[in-house]
């Protein structure tokens, strides 16, 4: 029967077949398809004993379905990143995004001019300004880590097959661990500091400096210099927010993806101020001036330069550490565990 | 609505789970694509197109079906059969069917 030969539906349903196929696959499944078509024309043409027409022929090609559909299955099954590389995938992404965000983030906060000479306007456009790189950076990165294990995915056969499951003991589980919990002795401790810090820098800076005994009688020689000074806002808001952050913490009784955020931004801000804290360090302090010590003001603030800027490094660090850990919690601790399971 | 789909869904999804054992033992003889669907309709087992030619050729690939062209009335037609490999294993599935039956009729008893 010469249905089909001219027929523009069919015709043109093949082409699109033939276009959504692999090369090697082409010829012999749409000569195929091509067969099973006109075998179902025929059927439908028995059927309603009169010749294939265009109506008849796109009531067949719809039983077909699509060609997307119809060639779905015809397909083998590929993947960019397999399930077998995907939670290594997941997991390399949990654990270096968070890091080159904050790297970027610190490398380019150090890079901008020197807080000390800056308004509120230029802090915040530089504050903003690092973010944008950051984010930049992630978006690279989160591209080149698709990149390496799509190759890998294409290159390593290995990571075709599926998973052997090996030889599992039960004994070793790990214990389960509760990153919510709280240690509250550590917060309530957290606040009362971070509080008399508070009232210090903001009710009894002009208290802060060397007191001596010269002679008999008692001097003071304040050791802030005005560079500190833009400073105490900002870290006055990083303690305010970090008292607060606690209550909440203290109220909610454990960790919650809420107050986890909250902490991801505290740590945030305290490795921006203390990048900056760390960068202008010589200029926010001086020892001119303090009777008595005149022999020893160089070496002494040298020493205190280096101790500073090693205890703003240990801080940058822990920030750092605290943001990833909380980002793995975050995205971790989507299933609550139960205190105990009872047999 | 929803619970008609659900329960469609379900059905569909155990039906999928005979339809190797049901082409495999259609083909002890010579089928092409449309006899072998016309021939599981008649008796009782749906299969639409799209699901069935794509089987038939994963079937060829895992060797239990072998496949021939032949011009009939000047049309190319595919024809499938069982394969040496398929008419081993074939027996080996209809006894598991048969326990999985036994099994099911004693559960749901």
């Amino acid at each position: 029967m010469e249905t089909t030969n001219n027929d523009t539906l069919v015709d043109r349903y093949l082409a699109a077949v033939n276009d959504l196929l692999p090369s090697k696959l082409r010829k012999d499944t749409v000569t195929e398809i091509r067969s099973l078509i006109q075998d179902s024309l025929d059927e439908h043409s028995k059927l309603e004993d009169r010749a294939p027409d265009d109506a008849m022929m796109a009531a067949v090609l719809k039983e077909f379905g699509s060609p997307e559909k119809i060639v779905a299955p015809y397909l083998p099954e590929k993947y960019l990143i397999g399930p077998r590389l995907y939670p290594t995938f997941i997991l390399v992404l949990k654990i270096a995004l968070p890091i080159i965000a904050v790297l970027v983030l610190v490398a380019s906060w150090l890079g901008s001019i020197p807080v000390t000479s800056m308004t509120a306007i230029e802090f915040i456009s530089e504050l903003v300004k690092s973010f944008g790189n950051s984010f930049s950076a992630v978006v690279q990165a989160f591209g080149n880590i698709v990149l390496i294990f799509a190759i890998l995915q294409w290159a390593v056969p290995e990571f075709k097959l599926t998973i052997k499951e090996k030889e599992w003991d039960p004994h070793s589980l790990k214990a389960i661990s509760r990153p919510n919990k709280i240690k509250r002795g550590d917060l309530i401790a957290e606040i009362v500091f971070t509080f008399i810090a508070l009232i210090i820098f903001n009710f009894y800076l002009d208290r802060i400096g060397i007191y001596n005994n010269f002679n008999g009688q008692w001097t003071f020689t304040p050791i802030l210099t005005d560079a500190f000074t833009p400073y105490i806002p900002w870290l006055s808001l990083l303690w305010i927010l970090t008292i607060l952050l606690d209550v909440l913490v203290l109220r909610n009784g454990a960790w919650q993806t809420g107050t986890r955020w909250f902490s991801i931004l505290v740590s945030a801000l305290n490795i921006a101020i203390s990048a900056s804290l760390m960068r202008n360090i010589s200029l926010l302090y001086t020892f001119e001036g303090a009777t008595g010590w005149l022999g020893g003001i160089g070496i002494l603030k040298s020493l205190l330069n280096q101790f500073l800027i090693i205890a703003l490094g240990i801080t940058i660090i822990v920030s750092v550490v605290k943001i990833v850990q909380m980002i793995l919690q975050i995205v971790r601790v989507k299933v609550s565990v139960p205190d105990k399971i009872v047999p | 609505m929803e619970n008609d789909q659900s329960i469609e869904n379900l059905v569909l999804e155990m039906r999928r789970g005979v339809i190797v054992l049901a082409v495999l033992s259609q083909c002890n003889q010579e089928q092409y694509g449309y006899s072998l669907m016309k021939s599981l309709s008649e008796k009782g087992l749906l299969i639409d197109q799209g699901t069935l030619y794509p089987l038939l050729r994963r079937l060829e690939t895992q060797g239990l079906l072998s496949s021939s062209w032949r011009l009939e009335d000047a049309r190319p037609r595919r024809y499938y059969t069982i394969s040496p490999e398929g008419q081993k294993i074939l027996p080996k599935l209809v006894a598991e069917w048969e326990s999985m039956v036994q099994m099911m009729g004693h559960m749901l008893d």
